[in-house]
């Protein structure tokens, strides 16, 4: 029998453990297992002194653990470990049932082991997939239980890395940081007190290095959130690793984030057909995740860290050498390079070797650079003249001869040999298509001396004129030298750039060779060659479709460089629009930003239409990201880097434009959008272009700052901004201009004054590095992003019609809106969700995490069923996402409840009344869902969230009144019938779960009672004609029948069901309804206030912690006396009864919710009796409420036909009857404990169900227990 | 009336009144455009879009005092709009255009017209400008003011024109129905053409006849001189608006 589901979190990798540990006590052992607990958690006093000297020396160990004794070897295994003993009970009960008689019938040592552990490495890997804890690494799995067990975070976060620190508060803690992909979490534990901190990654402000307090050691990180708090921590033994790791999560939150906050949505997306596939190989998405999206996420074998490393080292190595995303680096070896030249230079290096790349840099300051696709060699051989030496004689396609010799152990060198050549093979396909490539290079043309290459892989410049006077550009001994280049390092892929490559790029390049040049220095000839023909695709997939981006370009087009020639013409504007639309369909997250046509209408000078395509991914993606996005983020990042560069390097000129207020950026952000190409005359923002294409976007810093050096006093004497642009403006029309004009050298006289630009930009500015941008790009993104963020926020709402919410809670709402989005979006993400599927609005299940971030009572989604049906074998891990779906629509679409029951019946036997209670209370939210879904889109925008929200906190006694009827009168009848009152209660119930105080219980009861009674009856029609076709009537017409049984007949007959017979005698209006709850004070005050109140928008929703781990955090905190005692005034209660707890449960043994509910509940009895009075007649509708769906509506018609006379005459009668003992129960329930309160919901509830609980007696009590827990917690 | 400087006539013999202008609106409605004429009294088919802002100066008579219009034109496209807050900050005046054959830049236009009232000078002057009109002018009134009661049954007139273009766009938006809006909004409200003049020197006139340039005169000598770097807000912070509260003392929306 294995109706018992595993324990989630319990169970880990097998590890080897001493069995007789002295600090273990054994309290139960069989043939196979040991059950353990700590000593430690037996005496407070030593488990405060263990607890500080395990928090120091090392994670939390688990205080109880199960042990697999090995009859083959000494030393036993450690399978689970847990910080609570029902936790561990649970476990082992599980394995009682699950293992001993399989190991009975196994009889071979070996053989059993065998068959435990791929057991519980198979439910390990099962339950916890995508987390840490089946990594290989024993003390990340430990340190990754102690993170989920000591921190509330989704069962999907993973653990990427701890460190020991001290945290800097009014006293230095030591403790452990916890690095997840969303939090940066800190607990320590000393002598007795616990701090714990617990930060949203998404919401750091800044992370700086700092020295520790003393202002000794560089050992401490200050994190800075965006809401100016600031935490110190010291004491890290690998400090910039952390800080590292810190800067890489928070990037990738980052991006998401911007992803998150952007106004327009994915504006490049048709607006025909919503399944636009990426057909990109290259996907910059994959970068921050190792799963592919329509895969499960393997089960990682090694800690996520190693991951993020590789990522990070993946990104560096593509960086330096602009190559595809697609490549990985896999091997590197220091090398020495010999050129085939002949001039004996002999270059020291590194060398690379990726999937499609063999790369080399020479360190030193002979500088050379190339990465060598690997399709492009023909020969590679082992040269063997000198036996010490292992060298490598490459042959290019051309015949180009480049010499390796690999420095290091031989097996090292073979290793790299191997991984060549295996890679090499794979490249067999891409060296076919390398002619055709090549024939579309410009280079290849010159070189053969053809004319020229065919007019589509040519730039405009070819038909209409290139810009400038070719003779005063000197073009034709430009090309001449570039010719020479070319036949001694190689061309266009197979290029090695050497000293003399960065001078022939700064005196400017020759027209047809520009476009080409840039390209191999960018790296989208690479990019180009490798995509063959996509392009074209992505042109002809998407012919014809609309979009918003499209609709822009085509506003832009006869507005991109009008004055050159082309564009005036239909060629020029079609190769514009062919590539800008390409790039917006296959980017449609960015779609199309005005500046990108002045871009691409330059570069289509020099360039091919496929290019610039891949010439403009490479810019947008690399170059200067962000620069066109939605949010602009990049370009208003780089105005912040500049600002700061000018205050560092030009300080008063800095002083200056502060005093007369002037912002850098009004002159300066066109200059780096449009890469100076409407600024600068034509020719000159060329030359700027050719630099900026081999180094990167540094020299658009240098050459910005060169500008306001050059014309520092004239800027100085400006004393506002429109001075300030005359200025600038001014210098730019006389870059033509010698810059010396009256010196008396010639040579001087004929420098201009760009020329003189250029200079003072490399001279002066350069300390002006990438290394340095990208630095400080890291540095104030954060920042950039939050001020975005904040921006979206302010015109966001300015948009809301807030109704009677102030700004602030205006505020709180937008916050909360969000956060439940951007959590939401990463679990989708995870579990295969389409990046383009990416939702703006919050739907169903998002609602319910927004809505439980405002109100604990809407918190059913962390409830350890729920958690449990998540980690049930679903492969993609959103079962839980699947299952609420249902249970939210429910009520509308007729199938889907049946569905939901029957999996219900299914996996468990016992409906349990808390996987009821979860039912009903996502039935309750949807129905919110829907009212506040007033355009019926299945999604709700801020402003539907806003209006719903304020009708039920702003509204009065009486709309909130007729709200809840309406959301309960499922059919829309204007009455309720029995079942919707049932359903009423339930709801009521349901919100009022973790409420202090009982007077609820009897208000709900009596509500009940009196809308029985009070209601308006319709006309009776025997009833009984239709119960008789039914299988179940004999049930149905009985009082006492049992619904467990009858639940699957329900399923079956779906709508057909006619069980409504005995309940179609109530219609209760509005009036009556109002009257029914203005008759008892407690539901009053839920319309008049409570309920409004429920929401908080100012205090932290305190989180009924995942259920399962609150409550084993709190009982392990009580049974281990970790809390001192003063702590809180009830906890000596508290824990006094867990004490009594404990004691029963040891005793009985097996389980230990059976001792402590027989412990805990002090009258059950009395309680029971109150109850059951009023259960008999409505009881089995109750259970039928959460049927819903397909009965409802044929309820419906029965209702007004048929109805079993006796059944309404015994409601009135049992109503009375209630009404009696109720009285009595009055006295009960005072002094019934608080914590029983929810005890007595759920057998309220179970007992409506009319099953007359035969359910294991266990099973409820454990329940019980489990509801005591959150009930302390909470007083707690 | 092609000629733009009919009224406020160029002027150089006292010292200006400097008066910050920015233009805001839908992207391709003719910001650009209206400056050009104002500034230039040219007209470009083909201007290319302006990335982050341009900026130019006209100077301006009003009765007996000179006026120099500082413009701020903007980049149009929804993405800019986050720039939008640096080159509004301190205006003391706001051209906000819209297109009067595409509804949907009047809606724009509405909601730009929100922000400058809750984030900009308080004191802002804000025009509300439908251009374009030269593509839907209606026979007979091509001659009359840009506005005016004549014009109201304009949008279904669908008569022949001799115009030098072919083609001809139905207007989207009515007269009265942006009138209407103005006035509610509290704006002045014009119609013009930039491409054949019309309606634009007006819009510079009325605002620079509404604006109290005493007021400018005076903040401007204490202002100015006295706003130092601290009251300098950058981009970042993306504000703007404290600024403008700053200055005139007034305090403002937020």
């Amino acid at each position: 029998m294995t109706h018992l589901r595993p324990p989630a979190n319990v169970f880990i990798l097998p590890t080897q453990c001493d069995q007789h540990n002295p600090l273990f006590d054994t309290i139960e052992a069989t043939e196979n297992f040991v059950l353990q607990r700590t000593k430690a958690s037996k005496s407070q006093f030593l488990n405060s002194f263990l607890g500080t000297i395990q928090n120091v020396f090392d994670t939390k160990q688990a205080p109880f653990r199960i042990l697999f004794r090995r009859e083959v070897h000494a030393q036993a295994l450690m399978i689970a470990g847990a910080e609570t003993q029902k936790s561990i009970e649970h476990a082992w009960t599980w394995i009682q049932e699950n293992f001993v008689q399989g190991l009975a019938i196994l009889e071979d040592p070996q053989e059993k082991e065998e068959w435990v552990l791929t057991k519980i490495r198979s439910l390990v890997t099962r339950t916890d997939k995508g987390t840490d804890e089946i990594t290989s690494d024993d003390k990340v799995r430990s340190a990754s239980r102690a993170f989920r067990q000591t921190f509330n975070v989704p069962a999907s976060e993973r653990l990427v890395s701890y460190y020991s620190c001290s945290y800097h508060g009014k006293m230095m803690n030591q403790g452990w940081m916890y690095i997840s992909e969303n939090y940066l979490c800190f607990y320590s534990f000393m002598l007795g007190i616990e701090t714990k901190i617990f930060l949203e990654l998404k919401d750091v402000g800044d992370l700086q290095k700092e020295k520790s307090k003393r202002g000794v050691f560089a050992d401490a990180i200050r994190v800075v959130m965006k809401d100016g708090q600031e935490y110190f921590f010291s004491n890290l033994f690998h400090r910039d690793e952390t800080y590292d790791l810190l800067v890489q999560l928070t990037t990738l939150t980052m991006e998401r984030m911007l992803r998150n906050t952007a106004l327009e949505h994915a504006p490049g997306m048709s607006n025909d057909d919503g399944d636009f596939k990426d057909v990109f190989s290259v996907d910059v998405e994959n970068l921050d995740g190792n799963e592919t999206p329509n895969s499960p996420p393997p089960p990682s074998t090694r800690p996520l860290r190693l991951g993020l490393e590789e990522m990070k080292r993946d990104a560096q190595f593509q960086q330096r050498f602009n190559l595809p995303i697609s490549e990985h680096l896999l091997e590197e070896t220091s090398a020495a390079f010999v050129p085939s030249t002949d001039k004996g230079d002999v270059y020291h290096g590194r060398l690379f070797l990726s999937e499609s790349f063999l790369c080399f840099i020479c360190a030193e300051t002979q500088p050379c650079l190339f990465a060598l696709p690997l399709f492009t060699i023909r020969r590679v051989e082992r040269m063997n003249s000198r036996s010490a030496v292992f060298a490598l004689n490459i042959m290019t396609w051309h015949q180009m001869r480049l010499i390796y010799r690999i420095n290091g152990p031989r097996t090292q060198c073979e290793k790299f040999c191997s991984t060549l050549k295996t890679n090499l093979k794979l490249q067999v396909r891409a060296m076919r298509s390398l002619k055709p490539f090549l024939a579309t290079c410009f280079s290849e043309a010159l070189l053969a001396d053809r004319p020229d290459v065919d007019e589509k892989d040519s730039g405009l410049g070819w038909l209409f004129e290139f810009p400038g006077d070719p003779k005063k550009l000197k073009n034709k001994s430009k090309t001449k030298l570039w010719l020479q280049y070319l036949k001694d390092n190689g061309r266009n892929l197979t290029m090695v750039k050497l000293g003399t490559f960065p001078k022939l790029i700064r005196v400017g390049l020759p027209n047809k060779l520009r476009g080409e040049i840039w390209e191999a220095c960018n790296g989208s000839l690479y990019l180009r060659a490798m995509n063959p023909g996509l392009y074209h695709k992505l042109l002809k997939d998407n012919e014809g479709k609309v979009s918003l981006s499209l609709e822009e370009i085509e506003k832009d087009l006869n507005r991109s460089l009008p004055e050159y020639e082309a564009y005036q013409a239909n060629q020029g504007i079609s190769r514009l629009r062919n590539v800008l639309s390409a790039y917006a369909w296959k980017n449609p997250d960015l779609g199309y930003c005005q500046a990108m046509n002045i871009v691409t209408s330059a570069l289509l000078i020099y360039q091919s239409e496929e290019q610039a395509f891949w010439t403009l991914n490479v810019l947008c993606d690399r170059l200067v990201p962000g620069y066109y996005s939605t949010s602009m983020y990049g370009a208003l990042l780089d105005q912040t880097i500049l600002e700061h560069l000018v205050e560092k390097t030009m300080p008063i000129l800095s002083k200056h434009l502060k005093k007369v207020d002037v912002q850098l950026s009004v002159a300066c952000l066109p200059w780096f959008l449009s890469l100076f190409i409407n600024s600068m005359p034509l020719i000159y923002a060329f030359r700027v272009l050719d630099c900026f294409f081999f180094e990167g976007p540094k020299v658009l810093f240098q050459i910005s700052l060169g500008i306001l050096k050059v014309n520092g006093d004239d800027l100085l004497a400006a004393k506002d901004d429109g001075a300030f642009m005359d200025v600038l403006k001014r210098y730019f029309t006389t870059l033509d201009n010698s810059a010396f004009p009256n010196s008396p050298n010639p040579k001087a006289r004929a420098l201009t004054k760009f020329n003189e630009l250029m200079l003072v930009a490399y001279k002066e500015f350069d300390s002006v590095t990438p290394e340095l941008v990208a630095e400080l790009r890291r540095n104030h993104q954060l920042k950039v992003v939050h001020n975005i963020g904040s921006f979206t926020k302010r015109s966001a709402l300015r948009n809301i019609q807030p109704g009677k919410f102030s700004k602030e809670e205006m505020s709180v709402l937008y916050d909360r809106y969000y956060n439940a989005l951007f959590y939401r979006q990463q679990q989708q993400q995870r579990s295969g969700g389409n990046k383009s599927n990416e939702v703006r609005s919050l739907d169903q299940n998002t609602f319910l995490s927004f809505l439980s971030s405002l109100a604990q009572w809407a918190q059913v989604e962390d409830d350890p069923i729920d958690l449990e049906e998540a980690l049930k074998g679903n492969v993609n891990g959103d079962g839980s996402n699947g299952g609420s779906n249902n249970s939210l629509q429910g009520h509308s679409s007729p199938r889907s409840p049946s569905g939901q029951h029957q999996r219900r019946d299914s996996t468990s036997t016992t409906s349990t009344a808390r996987e009821r209670r979860r039912v009903v209370g996502r039935h309750f939210i949807g129905r919110l869902f829907e009212r506040f879904d007033q355009n019926h889109t299945g999604l709700l925008s801020l402003q539907e969230v806003t209006t719903g929200l304020d009708e039920i906190i702003h509204g009065d006694l009486m709309t909130r009144m007729a709200m809840f009827f309406e959301m309960h009168d499922l059919n829309k009848d204007g009455t309720l019938s029995r079942d919707e009152i049932l359903g009423m209660s339930e709801s009521l119930l349901f919100i009022y779960r973790y409420e202090d105080g009982d007077s609820y219980l009897g208000a709900i009861s009596t509500f009940i009672r009196n809308a029985f009674e009070f209601a308006e009856r319709t006309p009776l029609i025997d009833g009984f004609e239709t119960s008789d076709q039914q299988g179940t009537q004999g049930e149905a017409g009985g009082p006492s029948s049992a619904s467990s049984e009858k639940k699957p007949d329900v399923v079956d007959k779906g709508p057909h069901s006619n069980k409504a017979s005995d309940e179609g005698d109530i219609q209760m209006s509005l009036p009556t309804f109002r009257m029914v709850v203005l008759a008892d004070e407690t539901l009053e005050h839920f319309f008049d206030a409570g309920f409004a109140r429920s929401f908080k928008l100012f205090e932290t929703v305190e989180r009924q912690r995942g259920g399962l781990f609150a409550r084993e955090v709190f009982d392990s905190l009580l049974s281990e006396g970790r809390k001192l005692a003063g702590n809180i005034a009830d906890g000596i209660q508290t824990r006094g009864r867990s004490a009594i707890s404990r004691t029963a449960s040891g005793n009985s043994g097996a389980s230990a919710g059976a001792g402590v509910g027989a412990g805990m509940s002090p009258s059950p009895s009395t309680s029971n009796l109150a109850l059951a009075a009023s259960e008999e007649p409505i009881g089995r509708s109750a259970h039928e409420t959460d049927l819903l769906g397909d009965e409802i509506k044929k309820e419906d018609e029965d209702n007004t036909r048929k109805k079993p006379v006796d059944a309404a005459l015994q409601s009135g009668k049992e109503g009375d009857e209630a009404q009696d003992e109720d009285d009595e129960d009055d006295e009960d329930y005072e002094d019934a404990e608080g914590d029983d309160l929810l005890d007595e919901v759920e057998k309220f509830l179970t007992e409506f169900d009319g099953k007359k609980d035969e359910t294991p007696s266990d099973e409820t009590d454990s329940d019980d227990e489990g509801d005591n827990g959150e009930g302390t917690a909470k007083s707690s | 009336m092609t000629d733009a400087h009919d009224t406020p006539a160029p002027v150089n013999n006292m010292k200006p009144v400097q008066v910050k202008l920015v233009l805001l609106g839908e992207a391709a409605v003719g910001k650009s455009s209206l400056v050009l004429r104002f500034v230039n009294n040219e007209f470009q088919e083909n201007k290319e879009p302006t990335i982050g802002a341009a900026f130019l100066t006209q100077k301006c008579r009003l009765e007996d005092k000179s006026i120099k219009f500082e413009i701020w034109d903007t980049a149009g496209q929804e993405r800019f709009h986050s720039l939008a807050p640096m080159y509004y900050r301190n205006a003391q005046a706001a051209v906000v255009v819209y297109d009067v054959t595409k509804a949907s830049s009047l809606e724009k236009a509405k909601s730009w017209v929100k922000e400058l009232q809750r984030q900009a000078n308080p004191n802002i002057v804000i025009a509300l400008t439908g251009n374009k009109v030269d593509l839907v002018q209606e026979e007979g009134s091509s001659e009359s003011r840009g506005e005016g009661s004549d014009n109201e049954q304009e949008q279904e007139d669908e008569d022949e024109d001799d115009d030098e273009d072919n083609y001809r766009i139905s207007r989207q938006v009515p007269t009265e129905e942006a009138r209407a809006y103005a006035d509610e909004a509290g704006l002045l409200f014009f119609e013009t053409s930039a491409k054949n003049g019309k309606g634009v020197a007006e819009v510079f006139l009325e605002i620079a006849k509404k604006i109290p340039l005493e007021h400018i005169l005076n903040s401007s000598r204490n202002g100015r001189a006295g706003g130092l770097g601290n009251g300098r807000v950058d981009l970042q912070r993306d504000g703007g608006q404290r600024i403008g509260g700053q200055q005139d003392k007034a305090g403002c929306a937020c």
